[in-house]
């Protein structure tokens, strides 16, 4: 059946759910796509704030993203690691 | 004595045996007409279409075919595929949604919950649009290279399909 070829080649029901989300958007009558099609792009808001202030335009949502994932990793995984090396003696 | 007394302490669960056996009997007697009906919500991410609102029956096209819920239905999970939610609110009212994809929850109470990704009203649906979406993403898809690429323009076709059956059988 031709509805279950993108689960054989790997697509997952969120990216189905998107696509067929994409095509009722821009169905939809002129006047009502306009915004439609605001809220199909934006799914995180991300703000990076520097001293108290919001720093805007240094950062793109996915690269901001990026940035919070090294931060997570460097600051909360990487001594966890040092932390548990240390414990294990050999 | 002992014995007279250790019977009679016996008398409350025995009524409440009693009891338990009648009220079982009133369930199975129960049918479809007296039930209430289905506490019903459908939304997406922008709008609400039903909150707890009491329906009758809804029809949900799923990945796995289209299928009619009414009350006292087993408890189920499924995942939407685009098509038109038919909602019988009443005998003499039945309103229809479409709705692109999400979820759909039958939970142990009885109460419906669809929570679609994108869902209109069929009237804000535009024929030429769809129309001109389809063509498009057609040729994407012929045009595309990679075999994922191919399934998600193709996935787009489908929903256009599904999308343009349902204005033209409501006009």
């Amino acid at each position: 059946m031709s509805s279950y070829a993108w689960r054989q080649v790997g697509l997952t029901y969120i990216q189905y759910s998107n696509a067929c989300a994409r095509a009722v958007r821009n169905s939809l009558k002129p006047e009502l796509k306009v915004d439609a099609m605001k809220r199909g792009n934006s799914i995180i808001k991300a703000t990076r704030w520097e001293e108290g202030k919001p720093v805007q335009g240094k950062y793109s949502s996915a690269q901001y993203i990026e940035y919070c994932r090294f931060h997570i990793l460097c600051e909360y995984f990487i001594p966890l690691s040092h932390h548990l090396l240390q414990n294990v003696t050999i | 004595m002992a014995n007279l007394i250790r019977r009679s302490a016996r008398i409350p669960s025995l009524i409440g045996q009693c009891s338990r056996v009648s009220s079982l009997q009133h369930q199975q007697l129960r049918g479809y007409a007296e039930a209430v009906g289905i506490s019903f919500s459908m939304a997406s991410p922008n709008k609400v279409f039903f909150k707890d609102e009491t329906i009758k029956q809804v029809n949900v096209p799923t990945i796995n075919g289209v299928f009619g819920i009414l009350p006292q239905h087993v408890p189920t999970l499924a995942v939407l595929q685009p098509g038109v939610v038919s909602v019988v609110v009443n005998d003499s009212e039945t309103k229809n949604i479409f709705a692109s994809s999400g979820s759909l929850t039958v939970n142990p109470d009885g109460s419906v919950h669809i929570l679609a990704e994108e869902a209109c009203e069929l009237s804000d649906l535009d024929v030429n649009e769809a129309r001109e979406g389809m063509t498009k993403a057609q040729h994407a898809r012929d045009a595309a290279v990679e075999a994922t690429d191919k399934a998600e323009f193709q996935i787009e076709v489908d929903a256009y399909e599904a999308i343009l059956k349902s204005v033209e059988t409501k006009s």
